[in-house]
């Protein structure tokens, strides 16, 4: 659980990193707050002037026509697929036990799956059940 | 109540024995913290996530593929090739998606770092392989019921919050002074700050503590509503 936790949140986080820098880069470009604060952004930085577009004619098919270009794209976007297919398939795999709910809905249940021969020595927090657990009566 | 019946059980094997013997033990002096707070595994962001990105790449990679093979493009690629040759960024549409881009990151990277679980209360627990946890609903009715047990008290309503719990608690037949320190001790703020160790290890633990903690220095959040029959 520790381990799928870690991957789901660095993976969360990776994403969220990407989103956030994309989206604020395009804020800071479309709000002119380079000029409005004053700033020079580093030669080269993108998404500067409100005017332009986020990607003219010639940058769309800037390598389009190089050999190279399109395996590299299939390949690319092959492997986020997978990646992303195989992210998805994880959170649907249980590597712990899960979740008992003692709950006091049903107190009876709690008490005879504890006092019931055949299962494991149930370590003694059953406190936490509230209010309404009581011993199965008969 | 039916506690009484907990701690009494008519006929106790060796496993409930060995609870029950556990359970009316009495608190031990100093702060418990064994308990964690429990982390979320974050499932379902996670999935989320994986099928959004996984949808977006696939559709671009099927467009892709299929233009590779000879037929045209489809249409919202085009379109969406003209939308991005054409549209200025000042752009006020450009700039709502921007926006709603940098507010979904954001929550990514919250959802990310923050433990979540926040109703879940970390219990602690005798074997550090165990890990049980206390839901916010399931502790209040636990205080409650410990808070009607103090004489005098005819009703009361607990509330449990991140960082406090409050407890209203309505005194009949007794003067309003002598039942408030206990409710105060079972409103008691934490050192700490966090009801996490308010509640040290079970709630029963719990229970036998508020009825012995003193009310000295604690911070008071109860609530007399003074009734007087």
């Amino acid at each position: 659980m520790k381990r799928k936790s870690a991957v789901n949140r660095i993976l969360l986080a990776l994403t969220g990193i990407v989103l956030l820098g994309g989206g604020l880069l395009m804020l800071a470009g479309s709000f002119d707050l380079y000029r409005s604060w004053r700033m020079t952004p580093p030669r080269g930085w993108p998404l500067t002037d409100p005017r332009a577009v986020l990607l003219t004619r010639p940058d769309q098919t800037r390598w389009t026509d190089e050999g190279w270009w399109w395996p590299t794209v299939i390949a690319v976007l092959a492997i986020v697929v997978l990646l992303a297919l195989w992210w998805l398939l994880a959170q649907l795999r249980r590597t712990h036990p899960g979740r008992i709910p003692v709950g006091a809905r049903r107190p009876r249940t709690v008490w005879s799956c504890v006092s019931a021969p055949s299962a494991t020595p149930w370590p003694p927090m059953f406190s936490i059940c509230p209010a309404s657990c009581g011993p199965a009566r008969g | 109540m039916k506690r009484d019946t907990t701690e009494k059980p008519a006929e106790p094997d060796t496993v409930t024995s060995r609870t029950v013997g556990l359970v009316t033990e009495k608190p031990r002096p100093g702060p418990h913290s064994k308990a964690r707070r429990p982390w979320s595994a974050r499932r379902i962001p996670a999935a989320l996530t994986a099928l959004l990105v996984g949808a977006v790449a696939g559709t671009l990679l099927f467009d892709i593929v299929r233009v590779r093979a000879g037929q045209p493009a489809s249409g919202w690629r085009v379109r969406l090739a003209n939308e991005l040759a054409t549209r200025p960024m000042e752009d006020v549409r450009i700039q709502i998606a921007a926006a709603v881009i940098a507010v979904l990151g954001l929550w990514l990277l919250v959802l990310a770092l923050t433990p979540g679980l926040r109703r879940e209360m970390p219990m602690e627990t005798p074997d550090a392989d165990l890990r049980a946890t206390l839901d916010r609903d399931a502790a209040a009715l636990l205080l409650r019921d410990a808070a009607m047990r103090v004489p005098g008290v005819s009703a009361a309503k607990v509330r449990i919050f991140r960082n406090r719990i409050r407890v209203r608690a309505d005194a009949r037949f007794r003067a309003p002074p002598m039942s408030r320190p206990t409710c105060c001790s079972l409103s008691r703020r934490s050192s700490t700050g966090s009801p996490w160790s308010v509640l040290p290890g079970s709630p029963f633990e719990f229970a036998h503590a508020a009825s012995s903690y003193s009310s000295t220095g604690a911070r008071c959040r109860a609530r007399d509503r003074r009734r007087i029959p």
